[in-house]
């Protein structure tokens, strides 16, 4: 297929989507770290690395995804590798190993990585087993799982661990799994999340305390001359200047956000520096601060719209390796974009997790780029194959 | 459809599912939940800043100022950030979690000793592996700060080294690992202890109670006990002159944790310096601490603050907030408003400050800004504007009062003693003082401080022979108007002893033979004839007595229906005592001659005023104040005998042998009080001084309390206060207001 057929045959509504929310994360990005202290705004670095990650897209895009198939278990063996090799040559930053110090003052994530690597893996095992009993279909590809998962929890980072699991569920149901085995992992994903509450880390097990704790609070009591009150109101400042501040700022953040917000570039708990971590973790909460919910709903429509967008280029496809990736990808973009909300929101524990294409980040907005270049490059290809579908 | 495109359809299914539930939670917090979170992020980014105010200064009846609020820095120290960015805070924080107890901050040789001990451990110790996670990490944040600090260096380079040979668990010292000399790091570490001890020094000298090395330990102590947990900012002084403000401010990267922001304090004029009497009448000024035994009183003028304040005004009008959430606004700032009045509002505790509390303090202000996460300001939206406090003007005139605590200095040779001079007509009181400001015991510890000197700590003494012209006057009343009295025409001569007190053994006696001046009602004040005195409360009876105080104020008649010239109290005059006659336990003869009858120098001062004027005025303190005089409608004859008695005093009388009293223009009593079983005396001169065209102009008391001597020395005070009034360097205006004629007499 000639590269001018593949430019023509190219899904340009799930590319239009993803360059949207690209464009908007610049956007969000510059507002997010335009403060006064900082030297300049991480914007402009911010372009650099997406323009420097499109030129990769379109390499990715010109070349035939099949071609990635057959390289699956290396790029998921490196990926893994990279997880391993974190505790020896990775850098702490914020009492976390997750990094590896690049020269020019940037960072590599292998974890982002290890997740388009799974995808690619899982792809690459599940094409042939359209009828995969629930050994093949489900036990093996959660041990490929498994590994990356163990390594990426113990760097720690609870969150990038979590967006594997419904990424392997998304594929797997795909590709045939029954739906009972699929259930029945969820189950015991439960089970084990529950007793993992025993094992975590205390800084985690906090967290998990203090969101539960948040639906229960009452947040105006004010000092008073009973006793009682005066204790409930100093442990409430406590926790909220403590392990509270970062989800309660961005549910401030969010909720003062009202319709259509105070603008972008004039939300107050972003311009003076209340909220943390903005430009990346809690992006969203600037989106909604500054765009209000009108905003918040474009940019949940544009996240939803591309996942959907990459659901209809799976389904599309009629290779297996195509639709398997493309599921994948779909599944991984929903599943972290929701994740980010579900958490600048409060619905879930705080935890850090970038918003894919928006947040500020080399190592995420690549893998994420890389991830929607090789799903669109799946729709430029729909190339009739000899055997018959091999979908049940 | 496939059955896997049915699939992939439940997937998108559950995306949209998931989805909508995250659009449904954001509607919940963005839509119905927004005035919550609206109103939470206003309170995040606004805050109110107070404005003090300043507070009026005092000034004497001739303007000068006394008192005033002066400019002054106040110094907090913020331990958190001391020892965080201090190196001298982080070698000894470091230090007490490795060694604790070893180092302390009050020895600058410490400070040097735990920094240079802390940078020779091995990097290996500063592993996580060796400790907890979170005390390695405060470990390496300190020994990397210190390291930066002292060597000038780039912190992210050697926190980016001394990380790397901690990682590698290395087991040279961070000197070692950076290439540093560590003589030199010594070298810049004392320096930087010897200037928080310089400051320690300094703000000894200027007040500061605590010690703040043992201060910095103490807070160091805190810290720990805490668990990290912030400690509040603790206030240094309030008085920080400008120069060492200035030194700290230009260098402030090296006062990590010495906050500084503009304060004011209240401070005599050096006039006031040479009037040890002034500053207790004046009184103190302080701000509301815990335990304050004022505290309802402060509570008190704090709610008249809050409730003066227009706190509408301060908030925006167009708030897109309910107007419940308004109403909290407004009413945090209020509460902001009272707790900076309450904290940080200063108070006037006694003496004048506190009696014109409302007069002098002013109103606070109030801005309404906008700020960031580290509170600085970044939009002002509105403020509350600051009304100063007024001035207020005692009646006190200062070269006066100069002139007094002169006079007391050279006569009080470590005796007890208090002197008032009051404006006959008015009752302004125009100097007042007394020796010594404070008692103190036999080890020299201190008893007592005076509150207020001339009428508190000896509170009123009895005052002897100063009562019988009032006893006179009620014996010329009662003989006119038939009131039970015995006349004066069957008064018997002074014979010394006068009767013996049944039952007792004891002569009622009089201190010399007076012969028929006895029986001379002028003379009889003149010389302080005791018979004549005797038989005059024979024949008036306790009633007649308590008539005769009564017309000096000092009997409370309230209820009795009569007029009531009793002063139970002088705005401004902290501790004063009220005047007390108690007969009980004493002859009715005594009685008429002044024992159980007490008072201050004041009153005694305000009721010789009534004898030169024929009205008793209101004493007072407070320039230009409306205070009335009570008319005693004592007949003029009555008076001038009275009068006459009182001149004769000084020219033929007891007070005779004073130099310069006649002379003078003066007309007095001594009063020679015995208070106990040693012969000791309360020694009184009171009177009032008359210009030669008539008017009486100053009224005065003086008292030495428990003294071997005799009323006549304290007459002596009084003319050398009068000579002193003459001779002061701004003689001629005083005696043109207050002498006019006199010296020329």
């Amino acid at each position: 297929m000639t590269t001018s057929r593949v430019w023509r045959e190219l899904d340009w509504v799930a590319v239009l989507l993803a360059a949207a929310l690209a464009l908007a994360g610049l956007v969000f990005v510059d507002s997010a770290t335009s403060d006064a202290d900082a030297a300049q705004s991480l914007a402009g670095k911010h372009a650099i690395v997406l323009a420097g990650c499109v030129a990769l897209g379109a390499m990715v895009v010109c070349t035939h995804y099949g071609r990635v198939m057959r390289v699956a278990w290396v790029l998921y063996a490196l990926a893994v590798i990279g997880l391993v090799l974190l505790p020896v040559f990775g850098v702490v930053i914020n009492g976390a190993r997750r990094w590896y110090r690049l020269p020019g003052g940037f960072a590599l994530q292998p974890a982002e990585f290890m997740k388009l690597g799974l995808v690619i893996a899982l792809a690459s095992y599940l094409r042939f087993r359209h009828k995969a009993t629930t050994w093949e279909g489900l036990v093996v590809p959660l041990l490929l799982t498994l590994v990356p998962a163990a390594l990426i929890l113990k760097q720690p980072n609870l969150s990038s661990s979590m967006v594997l699991w419904p990424v392997l569920l998304a594929m797997c149901y795909v590709a045939g799994t029954p739906l009972r085995a699929v259930l029945g992992l969820l189950l015991i994903g439960a089970v084990v999340l529950a007793l993992g509450y025993m094992v975590m880390h205390d800084y985690q097990r906090t967290r998990i305390d203090v969101w539960w704790q948040h639906f229960f609070w009452q947040p105006e009591i004010e000092p008073s001359h009973d006793q009682d009150a005066r204790q409930t109101h100093r442990q409430m400042r406590d926790l909220l200047r403590g392990s509270a501040y970062q989800p309660w700022q961005a549910l401030i953040a969010i909720g003062s956000g009202g319709w259509a917000g105070f603008g972008i570039g004039h939300g107050p708990q972003n311009v003076h520096d209340f909220l943390p971590y903005r430009e990346s973790d809690y992006i969203f909460a600037v989106v909604a601060e500054e765009t209000g919910l009108l905003g918040s709903l474009l940019i949940v429509g544009l996240e939803l719209a591309l996942a959907l967008r990459l659901l209809h280029i799976a389904a599309r496809s009629r290779e297996r390796f195509g639709r398997l990736l493309a599921v994948g990808v779909a599944t991984y973009l929903a599943s972290q974009s929701l994740l980010h909300v579900a958490v600048c929101a409060w619905m879930i524990p705080a935890t850090g997790l970038p918003m894919p294409l928006l947040s500020n980040g080399g190592s995420s907005t690549l893998v994420a780029v890389l991830a929607v270049a090789l799903a669109v490059s799946v729709s430029a290809r729909r190339e009739p194959v000899l055997a018959a579908d091999g979908f049940v | 459809m496939s059955g896997s495109a049915r699939r992939i359809v439940a997937v998108g299914a559950l995306f949209w599912a998931a989805a909508l539930t995250v659009v449904g939670a954001l509607v919940h917090t963005m839509l119905i939940q927004h005035p919550f979170w609206l109103e939470r992020s206003y309170r995040n980014r606004w805050a109110f800043r107070d404005v003090p105010t300043r507070r009026g200064s005092i000034c004497d009846r001739q303007g000068q100022v006394l008192v005033e609020d002066q400019p002054r820095f106040a110094l907090d120290l913020d331990y958190d950030a001391f020892r965080r960015g201090h190196p001298a805070g982080g070698a000894i924080a470091a230090a007490a979690m490795l060694w604790p107890g070893a180092f302390s901050h009050q020895k600058p040789a410490d400070v040097v000793a735990a920094g240079l001990r802390l940078l020779d451990l091995p990097v290996a110790e500063l592993h996580a592996d060796q400790s907890s996670r979170v005390r390695a990490r405060d470990l390496r944040f300190y020994v990397t700060t210190l390291a930066a600090a002292l060597s000038g260096r780039n912190r992210r380079e050697v926190v980016r080294a001394v990380l790397a040979a901690v990682e590698a668990k290395s087991q040279a010292s961070t000197v070692a690992v950076l290439g540093l000399s560590r003589d030199d790091l010594g070298r810049e570490l004392g320096k930087h202890a010897a200037r928080v001890h310089e400051l320690a020094a300094g703000l000894r000298g200027d007040g500061l109670v605590v010690d703040l090395g043992a201060l910095l330990d103490a807070q160091l102590a805190r810290h720990l006990a805490q668990e990290g947990r912030p400690l509040a900012t603790r206030s240094l002084t309030v008085r920080l002159l400008f120069e060492v403000a200035a030194a700290i401010a230009c260098q402030q990267e090296a006062w990590s944790g010495f906050l500084l922001r503009p304060a004011v304090t209240r401070a005599p004029t050096p006039m006031v310096a040479v009037l040890p009497s002034l500053p207790s009448l004046l009184g103190q000024v302080s701000g509301a601490g815990a335990g304050d035994d004022d505290a309802r009183r402060v509570h008190a003028l704090a709610e008249d603050v809050v409730a003066q304040a227009q706190l509408s005004q301060v908030l925006p009008d167009d708030l897109e907030l309910p107007d419940e959430a308004v109403d909290r606004l407004t009413q945090r700032a209020q509460n902001f408003l009272r707790q900076r009045v309450m904290l940080g509002g200063r108070f006037g505790r006694s003496g004048v400050e506190a009696a014109m509390e409302l007069a002098l303090a002013g109103q606070p202000g109030l801005r309404f800004v906008e700020r960031d996460v580290r509170a600085r300001e970044q939009l002002l939206y509105h403020t509350l504007d600051v009304n100063p406090g007024h001035d207020v003007r005692v009646t006190i005139d200062a070269r006066m009062q100069e002139v007094l605590e002169r006079g007391l200095d050279a006569y009080v040779r470590g005796l007890d003693v208090a002197m008032a001079v009051i404006d006959a007509a008015t009752g302004d009181i125009l100097a007042m003082g007394g020796r010594p400001m404070q008692i103190t015991g036999q080890d020299g510890e201190l008893v007592e401080r005076a509150v207020s000197p001339a009428v508190s700590w000896r509170n009123a003494g009895h005052l002897g022979s100063l009562v019988k012209p009032f006893v006179l006057l009620e014996q010329l009343a009662a003989e006119r108007s038939g009131a039970p009295h015995k006349p004066m025409a069957e008064f018997g001569r002074c014979e010394h002893n006068y009767k013996q007190i049944p039952g007792t053994g004891r002569w009622l006696a009089c201190d010399e033979y007076h012969g028929d001046d006895g029986r001379d009602p002028a003379l009889a004040i003149a010389k302080s004839c005791n018979v004549f005195f005797f038989q005059a409360a024979e024949g008036l009876g306790i009633d007649g007595l308590r008539r005769a105080y009564t017309r000096a104020g000092w009997i409370d008649l309230v209820g009795e229906g009569d007029a009531v010239p009793f002063q139970r109290a002088v705005v401004g005059v902290s501790g004063f005592s009220r005047p007390r006659v108690e007969p009980q336990g004493h002859a009715l003869q005594h009685v008429g001659i002044g024992y159980g009858v007490k008072a201050n120098v004041l009153s005694v001062a305000r009721a010789y005023a009534a004898l030169a004027t024929g009205h008793l005025p209101t004493l007072g303190l407070i320039a230009g104040e409306a205070r009335p005089s009570v008319d005693l409608a004592i007949p003029p004859a009555d008076l001038a005998l009275v009068q006459d008695g009182l001149r004769r005093c000084v020219t033929a009388g007891t007070a005779r042998a004073v130099e310069g009293l006649a002379e003078l223009g003066v007309s007095g009593k001594t009063g020679t009080a015995e208070v106990n079983e040693q012969d000791q005396n309360n020694a009184w001169f009171a009177g009032f001084v008359r210009a030669p065209n008539g008017r009486p102009t100053l009224a005065f008391a003086v008292v030495a309390y428990t003294v071997d001597e005799h009323g006549k020395e304290s007459a002596g005070v009084v003319a050398d206060f009068l000579r002193g009034l003459i001779e002061h360097q701004d003689g001629a205006s005083l005696r043109r207001r207050w002498l006019e004629g006199v010296e020329d007499r």
